[in-house]
């Protein structure tokens, strides 16, 4: 069923929290794209979203707004962008922008672009996480993200042990 | 960036595959950090090390993995790489060339290896050990009784495993095979002191 494209979606988010939202910015997310396909009669009750807070899908919408328009990646070019630039973390200007927001934000922005397939915002968090990891020691990566260390110190003698004799390489 | 009040540890929390997302972005050295911060991300690191670095394939269609690790060409911390993803994958071929470049490495690395086939949580049902890259970097003389040691221990552990067929190849006639035990087989190949051996179960 094609919808013109100013068709207005309601959501609801898991704080009860509702949007109205242009269909074309909310079909950014392959979820929601497929549940209206899947949708065929006039439905006026919104979309439950359950696995995302009102201030994450906020912050979501502003993405997809700002990237409305753009093509859909698909399955295939993803695949094969992972293997030509999976080291590379570059991002654009405006996404950096976006994305500077508290850890707490960031990794909740990953989970929902993660629920809500939206590939190019969870490439844009991952990388973020990337970036803010590049070049830290073990312990300055415990220490950023209040990673408890569980090793016995056995168990962390034993790989310090099996990575050390390889150092001089 | 970071707020001021106690987070909780967000990043191990992650669920597998997006935390595999956020480390395929890190090159080899900044993974390696990782194997050190806390279980969870010791052995997603080691995975994608592992996926990055060794070849798991099987041309021959016959087992379900074969490991080919080739020592001297990988980064220095793969074989932990490997070691971890032994406990994920189940390797039935284990194909080890060894070009250490240093002799206290290729001990070393005799040794981790011995280890990994140990902990391997299935026999391997091929074991192919290639020391013929060594040779050519001109290691000798190595102190026989010590090498001797190391590579009888390798074999061993194989045997003990289960191994069905372990085969080991080096540069020919510089090292004395003969001395390395373990229910040789009469009619083992010559050619490069290839020697095939029949594991006894």
């Amino acid at each position: 069923m094609a919808a013109p494209a100013t068709q207005q979606i309601k959501i609801r988010c898991n704080d009860e929290k509702e949007f109205t939202v242009d269909r074309d910015v909310l079909e950014r997310s392959v979820l929601i794209k497929n549940m209206l396909e899947d949708v065929t009669e006039q439905q006026d009750a919104p979309i439950p979203l359950p696995n995302v807070s009102g201030p994450v899908m906020a912050k979501v919408l502003e993405y997809c707004t700002h990237h409305r328009g753009e093509p859909l990646p698909s399955a295939d070019t993803e695949q094969s962008q992972d293997e030509t630039r999976k080291r590379t973390t570059d991002i654009s200007e405006w996404d950096q922008k976006f994305i500077t927001v508290d850890q707490e934000m960031l990794f909740e922005i990953i989970l929902a672009a993660n629920y809500l397939d939206i590939k190019s915002l969870l490439d844009v968090g991952c990388k973020t996480v990337a970036n803010m990891i590049k070049g830290k020691t073990p312990e300055e990566i415990r220490k950023l993200f209040n990673i408890v260390n569980d090793f016995t110190p056995e168990e962390e003698a034993q790989i310090k042990k099996e990575n050390e004799w390889a150092e001089d390489r | 960036m970071q707020s001021s009040t106690q987070t909780l540890d967000k990043l191990s929390f992650l669920p597998n595959e997006l935390l595999s997302k956020v480390l395929r972005h890190l090159d080899d050295l900044d993974l390696c950090h990782f194997i050190f911060t806390c279980r969870i991300l010791h052995h997603c690191a080691l995975d994608i090390l592992f996926q990055r670095h060794c070849d798991i394939n099987d041309p021959a269609g016959a087992f379900d993995y074969v490991l080919s690790i080739d020592t001297g060409s990988k980064p220095p911390f793969l074989l932990s790489a490997i070691h971890g993803a032994l406990f994920i994958t189940c390797l039935g071929v284990f194909d080890i060339k060894f070009s250490s470049s240093t002799l206290s490495r290729l001990f070393d690395e005799i040794r981790l290896i011995t280890a990994l086939i140990y902990r391997s949580p299935r026999p391997p049902i091929l074991c192919f050990v290639d020391f013929t890259a060594v040779a050519r970097l001109k290691l000798y003389p190595i102190p026989e009784s010590q090498f001797v040691e190391a590579v009888q221990s390798l074999v061993e552990t194989a045997l003990k495993k289960g191994c069905g067929t372990l085969r080991i190849t080096e540069h020919s006639g510089s090292w004395n095979l003969s001395n390395f035990g373990a229910s040789q087989s009469e009619d083992s190949k010559k050619e490069g002191l290839g020697r095939g051996t029949s594991a006894q179960r």
